[in-house]
């Protein structure tokens, strides 16, 4: 290197390229500096966040009772059979494949097919079969030596007992969908959740709190639960990608399960109705008159809730939820009808409570009504007419013309603000889910529904009130709240607030809606519906009369077409099914312990004193008589033996 | 830089070289020319590599350290006989080489073999191997020759031009079988080579800022594409880079784009750094390498993996070490008696430092993700091979004395 002009002009540049490295360094030190110093604390908690994960553990729903504890619902140990192919010897696959095919009926290639899917995640726990029999899971427990890499699982069902009996009020649960996962946050995917009934109603007190454990978790693989032999989770030893898994023991909170739910049914009542309505689709309210509890709940056709918590029933399911008529549908509480001449009873005691009649008043009936006798003409379903009739017998005969009069004389804001205090056309409160609140039109309403319409439309007439006198027109009833009616009428004139959980205390109401005065006179009414007193002959409810106990009663008939339509036929027989009256009939006991209310439809049973009326004197006599202990007795051994139980 | 400079024609080509009377193949004595200094830093930054690969390695993974800790005592007499061997020589043939580097790479388009879309290898019975690596230092010898053999002419246009057209050819094809990367590093060394092997300053600066243009115009190109798009591959023809690769620089941009795909290493390297904090979680204890959501933590993520274990200051000290050794080699650079030692130097130098910057950038989120080794550090043989042949040649080169030792 002679010539030192270039060669320092070399030197310059190597000692630019040295300062240009420099700040290059010195670049890279500053943003160590910002990450590790500056925002240290942030990623520390970030990788904090990756490093563990808490694992939920679910929490065993409760059960849902009789008050004399009879299971309801309950769960039984369902046992899943899985395999871990990194835990078996590529050697022993065959023997295992072989072993499986005699014993659980898998078919070898489909094993292998498994094994291979999974390749890239060897610890992966494939699910064989699910909810194996007992007699199954004996079998394996016996080879398991012969089964590397084989385990079960159980894990907790869901099971009903009696199947179909009083499905409809316990309804069922299954997996909670994606879209509810938004909105629930203490949900996880593949939790149940309670999809009717007490199951949907009281969710959040059967559900239980779930627990968890913190565990180490890689970045690849995802942990697996299993079950220890009583039914206690623990961790596999291995994620999905084999690596080993620390459970963190300072993080841990058992599940806890869930609480029993006490219902106040009367298990033997219940599946007596509902045997009773067994032809016919209709519903049954029993209710204790004094407390509101529900003693019977019976809606036909009904459904058995096992098939939506068991596996396998798919076709059941859905033939279930298409049936016509609609198996799914509690009658009781989500269908409203027209209340008919039930309705009267009501009418009767609000008006003498009012004072717009006495038990003496007489209205004549010729068989037919014109309002100051002109214009529209309304019928008695007497044809000849009842005479003069007072409150007791107009109840027990069920004159249409009578209730006219008092409608008129009592006016629509009265009605409607005893219907509200007695809790008609409005939601009884019970706890179940989808109540129907039905209605008993008022003025407000007319105008709202009509607020589109010519102001006359908008406008309350006096023929509205006669039409409503006697439950027909826009208003209409659940069979619960005509269950209430009755209760009420029974129980000294509180309202009454139906629950089918016993644990659940109504809210003490201390006002009297109905004085003990206007009650006797209504009841004498309800007795002679029912029975003859003295020279009167027996009313409409004769059928329903039971030998040695006072019952009070009322038929009822609920229109489903108009009257020129059912001119068209002869008589009922005549007429296609679908069109005929549906039959009511409320009753009460008074003179035994408890008092019970009963409220029945027949849906399209034409007449009331036929076709429901002689439903009430069966369950009368079925409640009050010893057949109600054996009943019960035989279904706590037929739930024992059921199905459910025995299979497996 | 004023006026040209005649360049002195003394300066032996091969032919002077073989003709000259002093001329020694191997000469035992240049032992001594092994810098003390640059051996330390490299020693303590090998040392270093090996405590951490242990730390870096589990039960299962432990073969990472047992090789990496062999590859060192495999490669270092290779060190010492390139210090013993006359650079020249290797300058003075590596046209031969350079031509068949060029052949070995087009080749392995129809005889190499290529798994799941990543760089092809050559397949010969038990061995395989990628023959991108080698091209970094022959590069270098390459470009030394060239510019020895040019001198003064490289001022002229297109001789400068021409040392990029002997750039471009093997990074292009590198880029081809796909190795963003190895092609991307070559870069760096014609930079460096060419600013020492006397350039006019402007033609320089040029080429930068033009570079510069270039890297802006994609950015925004890039940054108007989709990932949908970019998935589905329909980016501009001039782009010729693979769905994963744009999207890896795409998501730079974009952190937020694709934080579960491309931008999961960025993220989790940066958490893996950021987590350590000043202090370190202390040797084997880090959990986002051991748990493995810090990914390729043997290899390109290795200084996360350092950072995240030891702390600020420790990295700290590393990032120094590296920066030492750099300015370590290019003081031997300036002390370089002959041309072409200095561009050697300088080249090699070029190697190591693009491969801390980006490597250490990228770790840090500063860079889009592309797969660099990092020095001694990262896993991976034949870039410590690399790292290794282009100390024994730094040896190799004549330097005035340092003037602790000067005698004369």
């Amino acid at each position: 290197m002679e010539n030192k002009e270039l060669q320092n002009e070399i030197n310059k540049r190597i000692v630019v390229l040295g300062l240009f490295i420099t700040v290059v360094i010195l670049a890279l030190i500053s943003r160590l500096w910002e990450l590790q110093v500056k925002q240290g604390e942030i990623y520390k908690e970030k990788a904090e966040n990756n490093k563990v994960w808490p694992q939920i553990l679910k929490a065993e729903r409760g059960k849902i009772l009789t008050r004399e504890g009879i299971i309801l619902a309950d769960n039984r140990t369902s046992t899943d059979v899985i395999f871990v192919p990194g835990d078996c010897p590529k050697e022993k696959l065959n023997e295992v494949a072989k072993t499986l095919n005699i014993i659980l009926n898998i078919n070898p290639d489909w094993l292998s097919q498994q094994v291979e899917k999974f390749r890239n995640e060897p610890f992966t726990q494939i699910i064989i079969k699910r909810d194996i029999p007992r007699s199954d899971w004996i079998k394996l427990e016996e080879n398991i030596f012969r089964l590397p890499g084989i385990y079960t699982i159980t894990q907790p069902q869901r099971r009903y007992p009696y199947g179909s009996t009083a499905g409809q009020i316990i309804g069922y649960i299954n997996e909670i969908s994606k879209e509810e996962l938004e909105i629930n946050n203490d949900y996880y995917i593949g939790d149940l959740i309670g999809r009717a009934g007490v199951e949907k109603y009281y969710e959040n007190l059967l559900r239980g709190t779930p627990g968890w454990m913190m565990i180490t978790k890689y970045a690849a693989g995802l942990p697996q639960l299993r079950t220890d032999k009583y039914g206690n989770f623990v961790l596999a030893r291995r994620d999905t990608r084999g690596h080993f898994l620390l459970e963190e023991e300072l993080y841990k909170e058992e599940p806890k399960p869930g609480n029993d739910v006490i219902l106040t049914l009367d298990i033997a009542l219940q599946s007596f109705c509902e045997n009773l309505l067994s032809t016919e689709s209709g519903a049954i309210v029993v209710l204790e008159a004094e407390t509101g509890a529900v003693l019977a709940m019976a809606s036909s056709p009904r459904y058995d809730p096992n098939i939506f918590v068991t596996k396998g029933k798919d076709l059941e399911r859905l033939e279930t939820l298409k049936s016509k008529p609609n198996k799914m549908a509690n009658r009781a509480i989500s269908e409203h009808y027209p209340p008919g001449s039930v309705l009267k009873i009501f009418l009767a005691a609000t008006a003498l409570e009012k004072g717009v009649i006495t038990p003496t008043t007489t209205f004549y009936c010729p068989g037919s009504f014109k309002i100051d006798g002109k214009g529209r003409e309304w019928l008695c379903w007497q044809k000849h007419g009842h005479g003069s009739v007072n409150v007791v017998d107009a109840i027990a005969y069920s004159c249409d013309v009578f209730f006219y009069n008092v409608g008129l004389k009592l006016g629509i804001d009265n009605i409607s603000e005893y219907a509200k205090k007695i809790g008609l056309g409005c939601y009884t409160g019970i706890d179940l889910p989808i109540e129907v609140p039905g209605l008993i039109p008022n003025k407000e309403w007319k105008s709202k529904v009509n607020a589109d319409k010519p102001i006359w439309e908008q406008r309350w007439y006096p023929g509205d009130t006669v039409n409503l006198s006697i439950g027909q027109g826009s208003c209409s009833t659940t069979p619960l709240q005509n269950a209430v009616l009755m209760a009420t009428i029974i129980n000294g004139g509180y309202r009454v607030y139906p629950h089918v959980n016993a644990s659940y205390t109504p809210p003490i109401s201390t006002e009297r809606i109905f004085s003990e005065k206007t009650l006797k006179t209504v009841i004498q009414g309800m007795q002679l519906c029912v029975e003859p007193i003295g020279n009167k002959p027996a009313g409409t409810g004769k059928q329903a009369r039971v030998e040695g106990i006072t019952v009070i009663g009322k038929t009822g008939t609920a229109q489903v077409v108009s009257l020129e339509v059912q001119k068209k036929y002869k008589s009922v027989e005549d007429m296609p099914k679908e069109l005929r009256d549906h039959a009511w009939f409320i009753a009460g006991v008074i003179d035994k312990k408890p008092p019970i209310a009963i409220c029945i439809i027949i849906e399209h049973g034409a007449h009331g004193s036929s076709a429901a009326a002689p439903l009430a004197k069966e369950i009368i006599s079925f409640f009050y008589s010893r057949d109600r202990q054996k009943t019960q007795d035989s279904l706590i051994a037929k739930g024992r033996n059921s199905e459910e139980f025995t299979q497996r | 830089m004023n006026s040209p400079a005649p360049i002195n024609n003394k300066i032996s080509t091969f032919a002077s070289i073989t003709g000259e009377d002093n001329f020694k193949l191997l000469d035992f004595r240049k032992v001594k020319n092994i810098d003390p200094l640059l051996s330390i830093l490299a020693i303590a930054l090998v040392v270093i590599g090996w405590l951490n690969m242990f730390s870096a390695s589990e039960e299962h993974s432990i073969s990472y350290f047992y090789k990496h800790l062999t590859i060192f005592f495999i490669t270092l007499p290779i060190v010492f006989l390139l210090t013993i061997i006359d650079y020249k020589i290797f300058v003075s043939i590596s046209p031969v080489f350079y031509i068949i580097s060029i052949i070995i790479l087009v080749g392995i388009f129809g005889l190499g073999i290529q798994v799941k879309g990543s760089e092809r290898w050559y397949e010969l019975g038990a061995l395989r191997f990628q023959p991108s690596e080698i091209n970094k230092i022959l590069l270098v010898l390459t470009l030394t020759w060239y510019f020895k053999m040019v001198e003064e002419r490289i001022r002229k246009f297109w001789w400068y031009a021409m040392a990029f057209v002997i750039t471009a050819i093997p990074a292009i094809l590198i880029l081809l079988q796909p190795n963003l990367g190895t092609a991307v590093s070559l870069i760096p060394i014609v930079i460096f080579m060419l600013l020492i092997g006397g350039c006019k300053i402007w033609h320089w600066v040029a080429t930068i800022l033009a570079g510069f243009i270039v890297i802006v115009f994609l950015y925004l190109e890039i940054s108007s594409l989709t990932p949908e798009k970019i998935r589905a591959g329909e980016h501009p023809p001039y782009l010729p880079l693979k769905p994963h690769q744009l999207m890896r620089i795409y998501s730079f941009f974009n952190p937020d784009a694709d934080i579960k795909g491309s931008g999961w290493q960025t993220y989790q390297s940066k958490i893996t750094i950021g987590s350590g904090g000043i202090y370190g979680k202390g040797f084997r204890k880090g959990t986002q390498s051991r748990l493995n959501y810090l990914p390729e933590y043997h290899t390109d993520f290795i200084f996360s993996h350092f950072a995240e274990e030891n702390g600020f200051y420790k990295s700290l000290g590393l990032l120094i070490l590296y920066l030492l050794l750099l300015i370590r080699m290019l003081t031997l650079a300036y002390k370089a008696t002959e041309y072409e030692g200095k561009l050697l130097i300088v080249g090699v130098t070029a190697i190591f430092f693009f491969h801390i910057s980006v490597n250490i950038g990228i770790t840090m989120g500063l860079l889009p993700v592309t797969g660099l080794p990092l020095p001694f550090l990262s896993y991976g043989r034949s870039f410590y091979l690399t790292c290794m042949v282009a100390i024994g040649l730094i040896f190799s080169v004549p330097k005035q004395k340092a003037f602790l030792f000067k005698v004369e």
